[in-house]
């Protein structure tokens, strides 16, 4: 191989880098927690986020994203606990409808767009539906590598989302 | 030119065919009690695909009725759609996306997809077809 495309090779992996899946870890918000927990049960479910990501560099999924907002919502202490699997007493649905990811740039912008829905399930009833749009920038100060400053612009625009959202459903009084 | 057919042809193998199919319960959802639905038109949509799902369900044995104004009457569910259409030498549906939601909540009870390429492509109607079977597959009517 030309040695001359050594430095070549280097700089464009510098530049691009792999296309990234998000971990639930880096996704989940730190929402100030309420003193005392929460008596209810919610099913957290999530739609969209695997198919609107899966042409962009950074992906997201549905189950990655459904275990960081049920982390979010333990640990904010809103709800007794916060189910994957089974019914519980309110249901909260988040539906990714818009997922931005600049591909070219030193600060790396993602924006992400999320409808939630929070119903009780007896007697059925609509407590509160919102999109909820959020944005971050990273710079080169968080890292030198451009997937990477993609993969913390957008892992920030989750975290402010569920922030956002959490803040949100903690205005009602939830038995 | 040989080689290049070789390479046209290995392209569009690996191109030209994918499909999915998939549909989705929300946990501790049963479909059975669901006899009548609204299909609500999505704005954008021009084809009236909202009309081609209400056939279906109605072919399938349910009360169906479809629009932009909402249910006249009460009903047990209301269907949203998401239509993808893209264009190879004609335009075509490449993935129709439908949740049935409950009526009362918005919540999504279940979902369902069906994705085609160009080669395998099926009209809307098969589409349809093809994610109403999947969602409603082993519900007791």
């Amino acid at each position: 191989m030309n040695p001359r495309l050594v430095p070549l090779i280097i700089l464009a992996i510098v530049c691009t880098g792999c296309p990234a899946t998000l971990t639930p870890t880096t996704m989940t918000a730190q929402s100030p927690a309420l003193d005392r927990r929460g008596t209810t049960d919610v099913l957290v479910t999530v739609f969209g986020a695997t198919d609107i990501s899966k042409t962009k560099p950074i992906h997201l999924t549905d189950d990655g994203y459904g275990q960081a907002l049920r982390d979010s919502l333990e640990q904010s202490r809103l709800f007794r606990r916060a189910l994957s699997d089974s019914v519980g007493q309110y249901q909260l649905q988040a539906t990714v409808i818009h997922l931005d990811e600049d591909i070219f740039g030193i600060n790396m912008t993602a924006s992400i767009a999320v409808t939630y829905v929070l119903a009780r399930t007896a007697p059925k009833e609509l407590i509160w539906e919102k999109t909820v749009t959020t944005s971050h920038t990273s710079g080169m100060s968080d890292s030198v590598i451009q997937i990477t400053r993609l993969q913390r612009a957008t892992e920030g625009a989750v975290r402010k989302n569920i922030e956002q959202a959490i803040q949100g459903i903690a205005q009602f009084k939830l038995e | 030119m040989r080689n290049l057919s070789l390479i046209a042809v290995v392209v569009l193998a690996l191109t030209g065919c994918m499909s999915n199919l998939e549909s989705r319960k929300i946990s501790g959802t049963d479909l059975s009690p669901l006899k009548s639905f609204y299909v609500q038109k999505r704005t954008e949509d021009e084809r009236g695909i909202d009309r081609l799902i209400a056939d279906r369900l109605t072919l399938m044995g349910f009360t169906a009725s479809h629009g932009t104004d909402g249910p006249s009457a009460p009903v047990d569910a209301i269907v949203t759609y998401q239509d993808k259409w893209w264009w190879d030498l004609t335009m075509y549906m490449i993935q129709l996306d439908l949740q049935i939601r409950d009526a009362h909540t918005k919540m999504v009870l279940a979902n369902g997809q069906s994705m085609r390429t160009s080669f395998i492509r099926k009209s809307a109607d098969e589409m349809v077809e093809e994610v109403l079977t999947e969602v409603f597959k082993g519900v007791r009517r």
